[in-house]
């Protein structure tokens, strides 16, 4: 293998190191699909390394950008409905002896544009300037959709966790 | 937005608040016991959130990204392989292809546009038809100048106009003995029409058409019934006396007549009087035939038939 290649090879594991275990969990929380998820994480990194050998930098807020597009692509393929709030119901937490269980199902019945942006500022703890940029959007934006998701996130676990 | 839901979207994104951001919103949480409860909410939120373990990815999704990068990189695509076979020119094959459908495409349009079906119930017409596509429900023979058709300089008819020149040589006295008079003198119209190549496919067929599907809209197309030919005399106009009251604005030369001696020639301040077009859904009455031989075609409605020479005026 080239010197050149071998080095690329070397920058992609540090960046696989740094960034795998994150970009994996994040696209789970998008996808909620184990094979799914670990098909967009592999395309993820693939393109990272295009990108290396290109000469363009990579970092984790491209990373998570690049993720969160290819699960995009994955929700446009298959059409899943969004569920939406006034359908849900409030989770018995009280009763749940495992709130890591009970903080996973509320995740899950969030919507895609509230999980998204709960797990980037609050797990992977980007800025909302940041998560705009890597949307698409105004750091306002993101702001109040973080307001938002925080409300839906309190009424469907309740007042009293 | 008010001073409370300002707070409130601090309190949402409170670990990106700068030090003087924060301060401003601990001074109002001492006096809000609102906003006080919402940060304890927002707070133990983010906590829970923090504290989700993250699951371990797969040890096969390194292997794969590693293995796939260390492949030798593939020396021809899809794309490539398809450009090859079509003589190795670079970028988009099937831009080869486009200049031979265009060519393909314009000789079918050409082809389906001159062998258009013929239709063969319109033998007693003669080539140069008198008739327009007309949509006047007026059975009465007498020109409209509404539609009159254009004069053409050559008798021959134009196979890209729906509009022919008007000729006498109709199916009535085609079968006749007699000699059927034409635009031009001394030649009769069977032996034009055997003569000359005939447009079956523009002349309209003698028939009334079919009701087409849209003929509840505009019944007229289907219900015209044809009129009479009328004889156009092949030398000298035959003139017809004027009656003596006209319609106000129509011109005495303008029906055939001619001005009696002496009589001058008023200024005629604008066109014959136009028979008023159908309305579209009313009711279509045919117009009752006049009993007395209709006028030869006014060289007023067309002034520059080969046919009919002008009145002079005196």
């Amino acid at each position: 293998m080239p010197e050149a290649d071998s080095t690329l090879e070397d920058e992609l594991v540090r960046l696989m190191d740094q960034h795998e275990r994150p970009i994996y969990n994040f696209l789970l929380a998008l996808l909620r699909d184990t094979d799914v998820a670990l098909d967009c994480a592999q395309d993820t990194f693939l393109r990272a390394y295009e990108n290396l050998r290109k000469g363009k930098p990579v970092n984790g807020q491209w990373l998570f950008k690049v993720a969160r597009n290819r699960a995009m692509d994955e929700f446009r393929r298959r059409r899943r409905v969004q569920p939406e709030l006034d359908k849900l119901e409030q989770i018995a937490v009280h009763e749940s002896t495992d709130r890591v269980m009970a903080v996973r199902s509320v995740m899950e019945r969030l919507s895609t544009v509230d999980r998204e942006v709960l797990y980037l500022f609050d797990i992977a703890g980007f800025k909302t300037d940041e998560i705009g940029a890597m949307l698409g959007i105004r750091g306002s934006a993101v702001r109040q959709r973080l307001s938002r998701a925080r409300e839906r996130f309190r009424f469907l676990y309740g007042t009293e966790p | 937005m008010s001073r409370h839901e300002h707070f409130t979207h601090m309190l949402a994104r409170r670990a990106e608040l700068s030090p003087q951001e924060e301060l401003d919103l601990q001074q109002h949480l001492r006096d809000c016991a609102e906003c006080h409860q919402t940060a304890e909410v927002y707070a133990r939120q983010a906590a829970l959130l923090r504290a989700l373990p993250l699951a371990e990815p797969p040890p096969t999704l390194r292997a794969k990204v590693l293995s796939t990068i260390q492949q030798p990189p593939r020396q021809v695509k899809n794309t490539r392989l398809v450009t090859q076979a079509f003589g190795g020119v670079s970028g988009r094959p099937f831009l080869l292809l486009a200049p031979l459908a265009a060519a393909v495409l314009i000789v079918g349009v050409a082809f389906a546009l001159l062998n258009r079906p013929h239709h063969t119930n319109n033998t007693a017409i003669a080539p140069t038809a008198p008739h327009v596509r007309t949509t006047a429900p007026t059975a009465t023979p007498t020109p409209q100048p509404s539609i009159a058709p254009k004069p053409s300089p050559t008798p021959a008819p134009s196979r890209k106009k729906r509009v022919h020149p008007p000729s006498p040589a109709s199916a009535p006295s085609a079968g006749q003995g007699a000699p059927v008079p034409t635009p031009w003198p001394g030649v009769n119209a069977p032996i034009l029409s055997q003569a000359l190549p005939t447009p079956t496919s523009r002349v309209q067929p003698a028939s009334p058409r079919p009701a087409r599907r849209s003929s509840a809209r505009t019944p007229v197309h289907v219900t015209a019934p044809r009129p009479t030919p009328i004889p156009i005399p092949t030398s000298q106009p035959t003139s017809t006396p004027v009656p003596a009251s006209l319609p106000p604005g129509v011109h005495p030369i303008a029906l055939g007549g001619t001005l009696p001696p002496g009589r001058i020639l008023p200024p005629s301040p604008e066109p014959p009087t136009v028979p008023a077009a159908p309305v579209r859904g009313a009711p279509i009455t045919a117009t009752p035939a006049p009993a007395s031989p209709p006028p030869p075609p006014s060289p007023v409605a067309a002034p520059a038939s080969p046919v009919t020479t002008p009145t002079p005026i005196p």
